[in-house]
């Protein structure tokens, strides 16, 4: 699996991001390899509106399977579901935490 | 502001709270004015109502729409230009893949304009209906929103569109101050604030004095269901120098007979008057523009 994580750290130790849209960045793991990368969302962060696809378009041409969030709207929800990728929505506070919520 | 309008004028009837009376006293001033025909424009497009108050028969019928794109497929080299292009996130490109969201779509062409492979053409999309309703002393223009669509003010503009020739103009606003409320009040000589007595009127109309100032727009306001809640509102009116046009006292008969569709001018000649003096006020107001700080001055 493929998993982004919205947030504003930068390991799995970092706190989940409230936003989707605007969060500053997203940490994508790989769970065969136990791997991870930091994708930077600034740009995205900047619109006044339609961020949230913008930014599920990044994640979808990205190659992910996964994202892991606080909340993720409606229009950002469509654009991943349309890429085959499972939304999973946490209250989880961790990234360590969060993947729970997928992994099980 | 011009001094002159040639005995034109364009009255935006608008409000901060929504139910303060906007289109009672929109339906109400038109009526009232014997003088000249009237063209009263329902730019409530999410919820018209004024036509419920008119007895004018059905009339011409016209679509509003706008434009979207249309991609030709087997054109498209899948560089996503387009998708980068897009400032609303309308356009979307997942592996090369053009995804549009037409409800976001602000039909600015750009995206058939940066097509390098001239894949992209454009197509009419229905948004809402304009109705037009005549009568001797009144011209009723009708303005609905297409279910499903987000683009209230580019309707408002189509509606506004079809009273651009007509001497004497009163726009029923939507309330509040978004984007909707906006586009209604742009071509307005001059906007009627309708408030009532209770705090939540007085909360909102302190936003829509803001907007209507920073449109730089001459304004007055009318306090609608007089006596119904507290004084609060004349003494805000009092310290901002905010001209208060007319006080309807609040009344039982009104609402029985609103219910009805009925509107208080027909059965009360009186009213009529008032707001014939009311219209005349703000005829005097906009032909005769008093700078603010000068007003201070005559006012002290």
């Amino acid at each position: 699996m493929k998993i982004a994580f919205p947030t504003e750290g930068d390991s799995m130790n970092s706190n989940l991001c409230e936003h989707f849209g605007r969060a500053p960045k997203f940490l994508i793991l790989n769970t065969e390899n136990d791997s991870h990368r930091l994708i930077d969302n600034t740009h995205n962060t900047k619109m006044p509106s339609g961020a949230g696809i913008k930014t599920a378009e990044m994640i979808a041409n990205d190659g992910v399977t996964h994202v892991v969030a606080k909340n993720c709207g409606p229009k950002a929800k469509e654009v991943l579901e349309l890429s085959s990728i499972k939304v999973v929505l946490t209250d989880a506070e961790t990234l360590e935490q969060a993947k729970d919520a997928v992994t099980g | 502001m011009s001094s002159s309008n040639d005995g034109r004028i364009r009255i935006a009837v608008a409000s901060g709270k929504g139910g303060t009376g906007k289109t009672t006293v929109s339906c109400n001033l038109a009526k009232s004015i014997d003088s000249e025909r009237v063209t009263l424009v329902d730019c409530d497009v999410e919820e018209p109502n004024v036509h419920l108050f008119f007895k004018e028969k059905n009339g011409e019928k016209l679509a509003v729409t706008n434009t979207i794109p249309d991609i030709d497929k087997s054109l498209c080299k899948k560089c996503s230009k387009c998708s980068e292009f897009c400032q609303f996130g309308a356009l979307i490109s997942i592996k090369g893949d053009i995804l549009l969201n037409k409800n976001l779509c602000h039909s600015c062409g750009g995206c058939s304009i940066v097509c390098p492979h001239d894949a992209i053409t454009t197509k009419a999309r229905k948004i809402g209906d304009i109705e037009i309703r005549e009568s001797k002393n009144l011209k009723l223009v009708s303005g609905r929103l297409a279910i499903g669509s987000t683009m209230s003010p580019a309707v408002i503009t189509s509606v506004k569109e079809r009273s651009r020739n007509d001497k004497v103009v009163i726009f029923d606003s939507p309330p509040g101050t978004s984007c909707n409320a906006v586009e209604s009040m742009l071509d307005a000589d001059f906007v009627l604030l309708v408030t009532d007595c209770s705090k939540f009127g007085l909360y909102d109309i302190k936003l829509s004095v803001d907007l209507v100032r920073n449109l730089e727009k001459p304004f007055a306001i009318l306090i609608n269901r007089y006596g119904l809640g507290d004084y609060e509102i004349d003494e805000y009116c009092k310290q901002e120098n905010i001209d208060v046009i007319m006080r309807i006292p609040d009344d039982i008969k009104v609402a029985r007979a609103y219910s009805k569709g009925i509107l208080q001018v027909d059965y009360d000649e009186g009213m009529k008057a008032e707001f014939r003096k009311a219209y005349h006020k703000i005829i005097d107001i906009v032909s005769n523009p008093i700078d603010d700080s000068l007003k201070d001055l005559v006012n002290s």
